[in-house]
């Protein structure tokens, strides 16, 4: 059984844009709960109840340290990313422990920001916004495209089944 | 999807070269003797179904290049392709020789 720390965006850049019906951190949930249908242990760390006394990045910590064996970045276009970018700023200063501890991290990109071309992972997205996921890309990463809601789903079941 | 991967003797053949060792695209492509355009189609439908699973190396800096691996469903699929293989070379005599050559000939 996969214990899966799911992190991306929370919300859209503008409700009038945006391109799900639900917002991503409900997209999160949802993937979280196809996970979860197929044994693994996922979750979100806006779950997870802040403790008394710990700021953000010792929760990042905390959860990182407690179990995990994959990190999920689920990545649509027209979200909001600051909160996500300093979790990969996180997830790169931390690049030894996610190593030591045999840490896989999943990219679950939508086509518009990333793609692989022949045999090059190259970062669609422009300026700072490509900065961040390319630095954790360098870390060796699995990039996993979609591009529809259905594809995503889709490609979540099947890594429900790839996990261990 | 099973019925795709069947139909496509390069889909195939990539598959089979993952069984040894991970590897890029361009290790694909020359070892197989296949144009980019036929290693870029099969690996974008590979990775879609996840039977190969896409790892980009390690960089600080350059171009982030992409490693494959078998994924959990390719293993399994191969396993029933070899088996099918196997089966199928005991019916040479009524399926007829080259056929059941061109199946055999696939190979890493």
């Amino acid at each position: 059984m996969a214990v899966v720390f799911l992190l991306g965006p929370g919300m859209w850049v503008a409700a009038a844009a945006a391109p799900a019906e639900l917002s991503p951190m409900a997209v999160r949930r949802r993937l979280a709960a196809i996970l979860a249908a197929s044994g693994h242990r996922a979750f979100l760390m806006e779950d997870d109840p802040d403790r008394v006394d710990e700021d953000l990045i010792e929760k990042f910590d905390r959860l990182l340290r407690g179990g995990v064996t994959d990190v999920l970045l689920y990545w649509p276009p027209l979200a909001k990313m600051q909160t996500t970018y300093d979790e990969l700023i996180l997830l790169c200063d931390r690049k030894a422990l996610l190593a030591g501890l045999g840490i896989d991290i999943w990219v679950l990109h939508h086509t518009k920001v990333a793609a692989i071309t022949a045999g090059t992972f190259r970062i669609l997205e422009k300026g700072g916004r490509s900065r961040y996921l390319t630095a954790v890309a360098g870390l060796g990463v699995h990039p996993l495209e979609w591009e529809t809601e259905a594809d995503l789903e889709e490609r979540m079941r099947l890594l429900a089944a790839e996990l261990d | 999807m099973i019925l795709d991967l069947l139909g496509h003797k390069d889909y195939l053949r990539i598959l089979l070269a993952l069984e040894e060792a991970p590897l890029r695209f361009t290790e694909i492509q020359k070892s197989l003797e296949l144009n980019p355009a036929q290693v870029d189609r099969a690996l974008a439908f590979l990775r879609k179904g996840l039977w190969v699973v896409p790892r980009t190396l390690p960089a600080e800096s350059g171009p982030l290049r992409v490693e494959y691996r078998l994924g959990k469903r390719g293993t399994a699929f191969l396993a029933s392709f070899e088996r099918f293989r196997a089966d199928i070379a005991l019916q040479e005599r009524e399926l007829g020789r080259a056929e059941v050559q061109e199946l055999q000939s696939l190979s890493r």
